[in-house]
Order: structure tokens, then sequence, then C-alpha cells
């Protein structure tokens, strides 16, 4: 009886795990870029990105169908009113000394006007003030139109392909 | 940031974390229990597979997560998820059951055997058979593992036979594993190397050259371990993995040929050319010429295919996953930092055992922890860089690093390349995991001092590198030579570890 | 034989039709809808000019316009081995301030007068030099060094030149203007007017002429005419037609 309860816990664990494999595929071709489930995920195109921007958690948003994750975007400078604005839960630095979130930075008293410099946001808001300059396309092995997704998002924060 | 306590010591403040969360310490200390309990066996497999030990500990981290109040969205938890080496794990599994449907690792293993009578020798031809996933360095090793495995198998059982020695099966086999193990590394169709080089913004490929020579040692130095415990331990191994059927037909054994013809120099190819498109399509691409030409049916292909590492490696990712939710990584590097500034360790020592950690906590990918601690490696490795006053301290904590990384999937209990050995050889579970891991911890520093001393370059056969690689791969020659029993000037082996070490440097 | 002979025309005449057919499917199947034939030759917009204004502890720079269309401007400093480092600042209110706690983000190189390539300073985990922008800026303008705003980002950039199908024959290129900033620059006799590199460019740099603003103010009367720059002027002067 014991042991039966076992199996039937294990196929279950075994379900969950395909199910979450199924899922990714699933909910990268509800974002309209089925595409990203093939990137490599070997950085190389945040090597090139001026804006510090890891152009990867574009496609791993993509993958997920979800414009709201976090990736890392360390050189974007901007007032912190506008970043907390955005996002309050955006992580900027604050005078190159201290991270915290946008919105915990204003209830703390700094200036709305005070530039900061982003540390970690969502992919909707990164995908707004990137360059476009596609320099993270080029560097991609297998040439992923990371653009794409970018483009997706910079209106409206949405997937729309 | 000025430390307070180091004056003149600068923390960069970006990547210091805000307030402490307990719910990061809370999931980190969860998983830490469940992995020392599966290490030591006290959760039993045969009740509850370790992939059903992760699965239920990612929906435990994330009920303390609700418990908590942490708000996240489902998709977070797909974020750490890395597709590529699981369905490249997949692909080369289809790729590898078709050529052993068709005959072709069969094929291989008469081709070790002639060779193995020719100049080379065997010992020769081992250090070129266990090298072979380090020169074609694919972005996961059990593709290379799937297919050279039954080969190793088949001709390790022919050097035991004609040295009387039975735990030379383990040597070569283990050492075939660990070098496809870190394999991974150096890889320049997105293994981990290339991560470290990207979130580092170093050139492409730097980290290749130091990797593959460090790969070479470590893969001695873990046949060495093996060697050393088969003799004082002799543990039985299951006697009918040696005897291997070969009842092919002249006609079955043509295509088998053609089968591995494919299989080599499809992948020889691919690496050489890098062509900007997924290597899963390739290897399918391949699949499919192996099939029309094998007749290989999808029952026979299927066969191939071994579920438990890809369903390791993906509740891997899970609990991973989870742990970027709560915060656990965010936690861990928190904890290191904290020694770091309040033990005698300093972050020289702390970087020394963050370097470590994935073999310390093996999983079944590297991968899993390497995209998750890389931001803590290179904050530690600057800071040490401006204590020890050392310009090359960065690449070479990260090169470490990295290494450390890609050879940890090798000795992990949860689903590693590991077990496949031990499973095929009817050794018990987690008794290659120690071995391997004596082979990790001396073979990382190899590939740190390479860099610290040569430098990084992408130049083609740099001519320091070269020559060590050339002499490493002669004594890698000659301590094979002295495992399998023969005199360490043997030629044989001395042209086959000069070869690898020159292939090494062209590939 | 003769039966033969018509044979042999007939399907000659069938397979010249099949091809011909599969030629007009593959031409009409090829051709992109979206890209546009612009019909004008590409022009590059008047590069914005800035108003430096030195204080102790910070510059601000007052731009004449609002640079289009990510309200992003490169600040560069040329320092002592010519070399051009650059600074990516947001623009508020026509505005830029520099601080001391700004740090350069990349840094061009040059050789024989064209651009070599170029290093980002800024990683994203913390990894920088230090080096202070307003510093840099302070010493260029001390020892007479080149110094401005520029829109294009060249080299870090390079959509453009990416897209021209004609870049081989240097229709289009990149120059290091007297001033510093770099921009390109385009042959008018070799460029097919296919519309490509005005779309890559989303910095509005490369446009239409039709698109161009006029220096001439609004509501005066006379008829707009298309601005550029003294420099262009003298290196279209150079291109043969």
């Amino acid at each position: 009886m014991k042991s039966k309860i076992f199996l039937q816990v294990n196929i279950f664990c075994y379900l969950v795990i395909a199910a979450f494999l199924a899922s990714a595929v699933v909910t990268s071709l509800s974002s309209g870029h089925p595409w990203a489930i093939t990137c490599y995920n070997c950085s190389s195109c945040s090597r090139s990105c001026a804006l510090g921007i890891n152009p990867s958690g574009f496609t791993l948003s993509a993958i997920g169908n979800n414009p709201q994750m976090y990736l890392a975007a360390a050189n974007i400078r901007l007032r912190l009113g506008e970043a907390a604005e955005r996002d309050p839960d955006m992580i900027v630095t604050i005078r190159g000394k201290e991270n915290m979130r946008a919105g915990q930075a204003l209830a703390d008293g700094i200036s709305k006007d005070a530039e900061v410099m982003t540390f970690r946001m969502k992919a909707k808001d990164a995908a707004h003030y990137c360059l476009l300059c596609a320099a993270c396309e080029k560097n991609c092995p297998v040439k992923l139109p990371i653009m794409d997704i970018i483009e997706d998002l910079r209106d409206d924060g949405k997937f729309n392909r | 940031m000025e430390n307070p306590e180091r004056p003149g010591l600068t923390i960069s403040p970006r990547i210091e974390r805000g307030r402490v969360k307990v719910l990061g310490f809370i999931s980190l200390v969860i998983f830490i229990l469940i992995l020392l309990a599966s290490l030591r066996g006290w959760i039993p497999q045969d009740l509850l597979a370790l992939q059903s030990v992760l699965v239920l500990t990612t929906l435990a981290l994330l009920g303390v997560a609700v418990l908590f109040q942490q708000s996240f969205h489902p998709a977070q938890v797909l974020a750490a998820m890395t597709l590529h080496p699981i369905t490249a794990t997949i692909a080369g599994f289809l790729l590898a059951g078709a050529v052993e449907a068709a005959g072709g690792f069969s094929a291989a293993a008469r081709i070790l055997s002639k060779l193995g009578k020719g100049v080379l020798g065997l010992s020769g031809v081992v250090v070129v058979l266990v090298n072979v996933p380090n020169i074609f360095a694919m972005p996961c090793g059990r593709v290379w593992a799937a297919a050279l495995i039954p080969v190793a198998l088949a001709y390790a059982a022919e050097i035991a036979r004609i040295r009387n020695d039975l735990s030379l099966v383990a040597v070569v086999v283990f050492g075939l594993i660990i070098n496809a193990a870190a394999s991974c590394g150096p890889s320049p169709l997105g293994g981990i190397g290339m991560m470290g080089e990207g979130m580092a913004r170093l050139p492409l490929y730097v980290f290749s050259n130091p990797q593959q020579i460090a790969i070479m040692m470590m893969t001695l130095f873990g046949m060495a371990a093996m060697a050393w415990l088969m003799r004082r331990y002799p543990v039985k191994i299951n006697a009918s993995v040696l005897h291997r059927q070969d009842n092919f037909s002249q006609q079955q054994r043509l295509v088998g040929y053609f089968a591995l013809f494919s299989y080599v120099i499809g992948l020889t190819v691919i690496f050489i050319v890098q062509p900007p498109v997924p290597i899963q399509t390739l290897l399918i691409g391949m699949t499919i010429l192996v099939m029309i030409v094998g007749k290989v049916s999808l029952k026979e292909l299927f066969r191939g295919v071994i579920l438990h590492p890809v369903t390791a490696m993906v509740a891997g990712f899970m609990v991973a996953g989870a742990l970027l939710v709560t915060g656990g990584f965010d936690a861990m590097t928190q904890a290191l930092t904290w020694l770091a500034i309040h033990t005698p360790l300093g972050f020289t020592g702390v970087g020394v055992m963050l370097i470590y950690v994935p073999t310390i906590f093996p999983m079944p990918c590297g991968r899993v922890l390497a995209a998750s601690l890389l931001p803590g490696v290179i904050m530690f490795a600057e800071v040490v860089g401006q204590e020890t006053r050392c310009p090359q301290c960065l690449p070479a904590m990260l090169i470490a690093f990295v290494l450390s990384a890609a050879a940890s999937c090798g000795p992990s209990p949860l689903g590693g390349i590991g077990g496949i050995g031990e499973g095929n050889l009817g050794l018990p579970h987690g008794i290659s995991a120690m071995p391997m891991q004596f082979g990790i911890i001396l073979g990382v520093p190899i590939a740190a001092l390479i860099v610290t001393y040569m430098g990084l370059s992408v130049e083609f056969l740099r001519i320091n590198e070269t020559v060590l690689s050339l002499f490493l791969g002669a004594v890698s020659g000659m301590a094979t030579n002295t495992l399998l029993g023969y005199p360490f000037y043997q030629p044989g082996g001395i042209m086959g570890g000069s070869f690898v070490g020159g292939l090494l440097m062209v590939m | 034989m003769e039966n033969s002979t018509v044979k042999t025309s007939a399907a000659a005449f069938i397979l010249l039709l099949l091809v011909l057919v599969a030629t007009g499917l593959a031409y009409v199947l090829q051709a992109s809808s979206s890209t546009k034939f612009e019909g004008t030759y590409p022009m590059v917009k008047p590069m914005v000019q800035g108003a430096f204004n030195f204080y102790p502890d910070r510059v601000e720079i007052k731009l004449a316009e609002d640079p289009l269309p990510v309200n992003r401007i490169a600040v560069f400093a040329y320092d002592s081995q010519d070399r051009q480092i650059c600074i990516l600042k947001p623009v508020y209110d026509r505005t830029v301030v520099l601080t001391r706690d700004n740090y350069p983000d990349y840094r061009v190189h040059f050789r024989n007068g064209k651009v070599d390539g170029y290093d980002l300073l800024q990683g994203h985990v913390g990894f920088q030099e230090k080096m202070n922008f307003v510093d840099i800026l302070n010493e260029a303008k001390e020892s007479g060094r080149r110094y401005g705003v520029q829109e294009c980002l060249y080299p870090i950039c390079t959509r453009c030149l990416d897209v021209c199908v004609v870049r081989k024959f240097f229709v289009l290129d990149m120059v290091v203007a007297k001033d510093g900033t770099i921009y390109p620059i385009f042959r008018n006799a070799g460029c097919p007017r296919c519309g490509k590199c005005m779309k890559a460019c989303k910095q509005g740099v490369i446009c239409r002429s039709i698109d161009l603003p006029s220096m001439v103010p609004a509501g005066t009367g006379t008829e707009t005419v298309p601005y550029k720059p003294p420099d262009l002027e003298k290196a279209l002067e150079q291109m043969t037609y």
C-alpha cells in the first residue's frame, strides 16, 4: 500500500516534469516568438550591449510569454521619478553607492529628478529604452532575431505577434 | 563603497543586494537539506525517485514563497531553465540511438580494436578515445557520452581481457565520462564557457583552449583516482557487459561503418564550420540520414533515448527556478559575502569555495548553478583582484568556476553522467563521485594558472599554449601507459597523448 | 523524324514556359511587401548642436532641439591618444547634465582617419574602468581637444551598413568630421534608393530628404530649404556622379 502511494507520487512528479517542459513550448508559441526556445543561453549577446542589458532576458521572457520578467540592465541612466513611474520595483543604483527599489528610493526622500542607473528591470521596460542597435543579434551564434522581440515589446509592453 | 572593516577595499555596490531576505535563507536551507538527504541516501531511491524529490522540493519552495506572501509569476520558474542542453541531449540520444541501431558503434569497437594493434597501441587509443568529447566539444557532454560509453565499454573489456585486470573497464569508462561531463565548458556551440565570456564581456572563445588543456589533465587525475579506488576497494563489475555480441553480416557491417562515419564526420564538420543553425536541428537531420541509410525503425531509435538524465535535468532546473523566485541564490551570495568580511577566510578564501560550490553541490546540469552564481563570482573576483593586485584575477576565477560547473554533472548523484556508467557496469550508486570530484579539484586550477601566466588570447596555435598542450598530452599518455600496466615510456601512449594535445589546439 | 522534331520543339517550348512561370512566381513571392521603394535618396539629418556650460561640479549641455527618437544622446570627448570617449545620457527638457559620478560607456579607436573599433567600458555586473567623464570633458576643453554631442551611435550601431546592398562599393560610409562627430555620408551615384538604410536607422539620423527639418522658421512665407552641415557639403563635392 505504501509503495503504491509512492508510485503514484512518482508518476505525478514525472507528469509535472513533462508538463513543465511542454509549458515552455506552449508559452513560447503563445508569445509569437517560438524560435526563442532555440536560444543557447550563452550570453554572447550581452557582450555587446552598451546599455548593459542582457538580451537573453528577452528570449527568456518570450519563452515564458512574460514581458514582466526581470532581466539585468546595468547601464541605463534615467531620472528616479521616471523609473518609479514605470515600475516601482525596478532595482536602481543610487549615486553609484547602493541598490534599491525605485519606489523605496522615492519613499526614502530621494528627489525624483535625481539621476539613477538601472540594475534590474522588466523586459518590457528594457525594450522601451533599448537603442535598437542590433549589436546583440550580430553576436548571437545562431543569429536569433532578438530585435523582433524588442520591437514587439517596445510599444505597449505586450507580445502582440 | 568602501568596506569599513577593510579600508581601501572597494566592494562594488552594484552587486550588493538589498536587505537580507529571510525567505531566501529558508529556501536555501531546504535545498541544502534535500541535497544532503539525496547524497547520503536518506531518501530511498526505490521509493521516491530523485526527480520526484526535486519536483516536490520545487513545490515546497513555491509553497513557502506563498506563505511569505512573495508574489511570483509561474513563468519566473521557467526563467531558470536552459532548454539548450536538454534539447541537445535528446537530439544527441536520438542520433546515438540511430547509429547504434545501424551497427555504428560495433563498427567503432572493431576499428578501435584494430588501431590498438597498430602504432598507438592500447594506451594511445585509450587516451584518444577518452578525450574525443574534449576535442569535439558539444554543448552537452551527454551527446558524446551516449554514443561513446558503449564503445568505451567494448574496448575497455578487450583491454581488461588482454591485461587481465577488470578494474581497467571502470578506469576507461569513467575517464570518458569525466571528459564528456566537462566538455560542455569549452564548447563553441553554446557551452558554459561562452556564458562566462558573455557576462564578463571577454572576447569570444578565449576560455576554450585553457579549459581543454585542463580537462585533459582532469581526465587523467580522475582515471588515476578511479584506478586507485577500484584496486583498493575492489568492486564487482557486471561481467555480462564485457561480452558484446557482434553478429553482423558483411552488409550490415558496411551500413554500420557508414553510420559511424556519418556521425563522426558530421559532428566534426559542425564543430569546425559552426553554422548559424541550432545544433539540435543538425543532429536531427543527421539522425534522419542514418535512419534512411541504416533502415532504422522508430522503435529502435527510441531505444537509444534515456529519459532519466533528461528528466533529472528538467527537475534540477525547476528547483533552480524556485530558488530564483524565493531569492535562494541571492541568499547564498549574501552568506558568502558575510563569511568573506567577517571570517579569516577573506574574499580570497571564500572565492575559492565559491569556485567549487558546483562540485560540492553537483547538480544534473552545471548550468543550473552557473547562470545563478556567475554574477557573484564576478563580484568576488573583482574584490580578490583588488586584494591581490593581480590583473588576471577576474578571468582566472571565472574560468575556474565555469570549468567546475561544467564538470560537476559527472559526479552528480542527481542524474549525473556518472550514474550512466555505474548503471552500465553494475556498480553501486555514487561510487564514481569521489574519483571524479578529485579529478575536478585538481584539474580546475590548471585552467586558472594558464590564464594567469599566459593571459587570454584567441590567437590560433599560440606558441606557449601549444607547447604546453603537447607536453601535457605526452604526460597524459605516459600516465595512461602506467595505468594500463605498461612502462611509462611506451611510445604508443606518448604519441596518442601528444596527438590529443595537438588536436586540442587545432580544434 | 518530323514527328520527333515537333515533339522536341514542343517539349522545349513547354520547358521554357515552365521556367518563365517559375521565375515569375519566384520574383513575386520573394519581393517583401513591407519594403517600400522610397524612390528618394537618403539624407543625413542635421546633427543636433549643444551649448556646453562648465560648472565646478557638473557640465550642462543645452540642445538646440530634442534628439529623435529615443531621447538619448551620446556625449563625447577626445582623449590624449585621439580616441573618442563617449557616454550615453538621457535628455530632459533639451538638457543633458553630467556629474562627477558619470563614467564613460564606450571608447572608439581610429586608424587613418577611419573608425577602427571600440571598447565597452561599462560592464553590467559592476565591471568598469574608473574614468570620470566630467574630468575627461574638462581636460579636453583645456587641451583644445574636440568634444560635443552626436546622435549617430556608430560603431555601436551598424544597422545602416549591415543592410546596405551596395556596401562593398562604399556608397554608404562613415566619416569623422572636424568637430569630432561621426556620421554617415552617401555617394548617390551608386545608391539604388532601396530605402533599407532609412528603415534600419532607429536613431533617425538617416531619413528621406523630404523629411528633413527646415532651418527657416515656419510662417515666414519663404520656401523651406533642406539643411546640410558644411562638412557634408564638402564631402559631397568630392563624390563622383
